[in-house]
């Protein structure tokens, strides 16, 4: 095998002059470097939108930069400015953590649930899952932001319809906990994405261990934490890695609904938006690159805690019949 | 082979579309030029709707009477503004002619990203001022440097909602109210009519600064070195939030986040009828005015007629030449138009103030609105007790701001009581001053 490969690559030779050296190459090499430059455009992506920035982000956290003047070395002063002196950050963290804590298994619960309903056979399942997916389809942008707003606000859609029916409005954006309610509630409402993980998850599930189940004489709930949860603990746990992740990094609603104040009184105040006030608002650029790479080592923690902690309950499939 | 030649071919189509793409999105800035040849300036401004329409109108008459010059505009509300403006000035992209405010003069002045007009600005230079206030351009220059030309005045006034005012029962002497009286104006309409006496402007360092000048006193003051201080007694600031805590726990003010989740003028309570007063700039009337079918009314704030002359010609926006700029003399000509020709001035209107330019405002009272005319009165009627204006803020004026309002809120919210906000906020303005200069 390998000579007539060889034979045909000194022919093919002949026949492409421009290969140069690549025709004699082993048919592995060659396809190792087909390889890379099939994968050069992600590379050279990766490398300039994030390696290099975030290098550039590290460099910025160790120095004092208001993007008007060229930046001056401070050493590890915006570190220890940032965990001894700055109550906003202790704020943004908890606000942050509370977020997470709340959303993330808010917005899992309902997906899961949805996708238990609609996997039952029916003639409109389909439509349940275009209909259940399209709020997430629309996505965490500044129209639903706005729209979210609207309907909480002191004159929104929701107190309009108090009034309407005689009841006193109630001023969700008045107090740090409905606030950061609201915003919960707008994770949790995108849950379409997981639902739709789920369902596929749940569709994977053999009807045989159902069936064995109910012959053992297994009820439905037994049935549902012996076998579902089980067989769905890999995507669980990869729907709450994902989402922990992305929760650690909302922004886009927090701004909008608080008009980037993270009002009130800092209850919306996510650990970016308060990053974004730093940098663009007080001109310290520096400083909220410490922040940036604080929540990096934050996030990169929790992910590897969850990593640790998933093989005692993750249901590995190597090694299953 | 034929996976070689996939993989190349691939690279190249996606090398050329990322080149491609990003050749597309790139700004078409001022390109290298000389003599009569095609000038491109940026301009950019905040503002509302009105401003951005009026505005580019003016832009395009302008590229008409000069057809060698194009000019892109980019405009924005006020906070995206800075924003925006500070990544330029990072990847040093500011625009030729950009809208510069006293908040961040010295910022943008001092690190030198604007461009020192004084040069430009004198009686017939780039930028005439044969016309201009000249009280104003003195009092905006930092050092001997002007990072900015005054193209409007304002000053503080007292806006009231007479409807709403006159379903009280309260009256208001306006020429000879003080603070107490102002206090007991607030408290009286709540008491009536459970609405907010007064709505602020949602940076309360504006009302304090004002009260400080009624008691002869100011935020910041400079020696002649040009290094700032506060310049205010402990007991003012404590006399000025005791009464505004207490007014918000009375419910006679609103809490601070009302009016920051306000996103335009029709959404202000002042404009719904729900506040009787509002503290504001003269050029906010037409604005208001055009917000709400009540009738309203510009008046006088608490104290101007005392001895303290607490109110001021303040410099109600600049037009600043950026210092990377390419085109500083076709920059200047550019302001000179739009500040100082009828032709501009008959487009634009009052919508950015009252003109520093004499002959501008006399050319316009012919044609201003009832609103208007009320405006530019009332700052001819003060010019008799104005003092003098108010210092450029400092350099880390934004984050000293930011820490009057944020302790401001937790003392409204009641999570902080007026001493501890008084002596944390000295401090910490202290240290920021001194961090900057």
């Amino acid at each position: 095998m390998e000579a007539s490969k060889k034979s045909s690559i000194v022919k093919n030779k002949k026949s492409f002059p421009l290969m140069g050296r690549f025709g004699t190459l082993s048919s592995e090499k060659q396809n190792n470097i087909s390889g890379y430059l099939f994968i050069s455009p992600f590379i050279i992506g990766f490398l300039s939108f994030i390696v290099v920035p975030m290098a550039m982000s590290l460099y910025m956290s160790f120095h004092d930069y208001d993007m008007l003047s060229s930046p001056e070395w401070v050493g590890l002063d915006n570190f220890t400015e940032l965990f001894t002196e700055d109550s906003k950050f202790i704020q943004s963290l908890k606000v942050t953590f509370t977020y997470v804590l709340t959303a993330v298994p808010l917005r899992l619960i309902t997906a899961l649930a949805v996708a238990l309903l609609i996997n039952r056979k029916s003639k409109l399942s389909g439509a349940y899952r275009v209909l259940f997916y399209l709020p997430s389809v629309i996505g965490g942008s500044v129209a639903v932001s706005i729209m979210w707003r609207n309907i909480f606000g002191d004159t929104g859609l929701i107190n309009g319809l108090f009034t309407t029916l005689g009841l006193d409005p109630v001023y969700f954006f008045k107090h740090q906990g409905s606030a950061l309610g609201v915003l919960v509630l707008l994770a949790a409402w995108q849950f379409g994405s997981s639902m739709l993980v789920f369902l596929s998850g749940l569709k994977n599930i053999p009807n045989e261990y159902y069936e064995a189940a109910e012959m053992d004489g297994a009820g439905k709930i037994r049935q549902f934490f012996s076998i579902t949860m089980p067989s769905l603990s890999p995507i669980l746990f990869f729907n709450i890695v994902m989402q922990t992740i992305q929760s650690f990094l909302t922004f886009t609603p927090a701004y909008i609904i608080s008009n980037g104040s993270g009002s009130p009184m800092n209850g919306t105040l996510v650990y970016s938006l308060y990053v974004y006030q730093k940098a663009f608002s007080e001109f310290k650029m520096g400083y909220a690159s410490a922040m940036a790479w604080v929540i990096l080592v934050i996030i990169g923690t929790v992910t590897l805690l969850l990593f640790a902690t998933s093989k005692f309950w993750v249901h590995s499939e190597s090694g299953e019949g | 082979m034929k996976k070689f030649f996939m993989a190349t071919s691939l690279v190249a189509t996606m090398l050329t579309l990322a080149a491609c793409g990003s050749s597309n999105s790139e700004e078409a800035s001022s390109t290298a030029a000389a003599g009569d040849e095609k000038v491109t300036l940026t301009f950019s401004w905040w503002g509302g709707e009105l401003r951005h329409n009026s505005t580019q109108e003016a832009v395009e008459l302008y590229e008409e009477l000069n057809p060698n010059v194009d000019i892109q505009v980019e405009y924005s509300s006020w906070d995206d503004y800075w924003k925006k403006l500070a990544t330029k000035s990072a990847s040093g992209d500011l625009p030729d002619v950009m809208q510069m405010d006293l908040q961040y003069i010295s910022q943008y002045g001092l690190k030198n990203q604007l461009s020192d007009l004084s040069e430009f600005a004198v009686k017939g230079g780039a930028i005439d001022t044969t016309y201009t206030d000249e009280s104003l351009i003195e009092g905006s220059k930092i050092g001997d440097e002007l990072f900015g030309f005054p193209i409007s005045k304002n000053a503080l006034s007292m806006l009231t909602n007479t409807s709403a005012l006159a379903d009280t029962g309260v009256t208001i002497d306006y020429e000879n109210w003080d603070f107490e009286d102002w206090k007991q104006v607030v408290s009286d309409v709540h008491e009536k009519t459970g609405k907010y006496g007064m709505v602020d402007v949602g940076d309360i360092a504006i009302l304090f600064s004002y009260y400080l000048r009624t008691e002869g006193e100011s935020l910041y003051t400079y020696d002649d070195e040009g290094n700032p201080s506060l310049n205010y007694t402990d007991e003012n600031f404590t006399a000025f939030f005791e009464t505004m805590q207490g007014l918000v726990a009375e419910g006679a003010m609103p809490t601070p986040e009302v009016v920051k989740n306000v996103k335009s003028f029709d959404e202000n309570p002042f404009s719904l009828g729900e506040s009787a007063l509002m503290q504001t700039w003269t050029n906010q009337y037409n604005l208001y005015n055009d917000a709400t079918e009540d009738d309203l009314s510009l008046d006088l704030v608490y104290g101007a007629n005392n001895e303290n002359n607490p109110l001021s010609y303040r410099q109600a926006m600049f037009y600043s030449i950026a210092e990377t700029s390419e085109y500083k003399e076709e920059a200047a000509d550019f302001i000179d138009w739009i500040v100082n020709s009828t032709e501009a001035a008959d487009i634009l209107g009052t919508e950015r103030g009252i003109s520093t330019n004499s002959q501008v405002v006399e050319h316009l009272s012919a044609n201003m609105t009832e609103i208007e005319k009320e405006t530019a009165d009332y700052l001819t009627d003060i010019a008799d007790v104005v003092g003098d204006p108010e210092a450029v803020p400092p350099l880390g004026y934004t984050e000293i701001n930011t820490l009057l309002n944020d302790m401001y809120s937790e003392v409204a919210y009641g999570e902080k009581d007026v001493k501890s906000f008084s002596d944390e906020f000295r401090v910490k303005a202290e240290e920021v001053l001194a961090d900057n200069y």
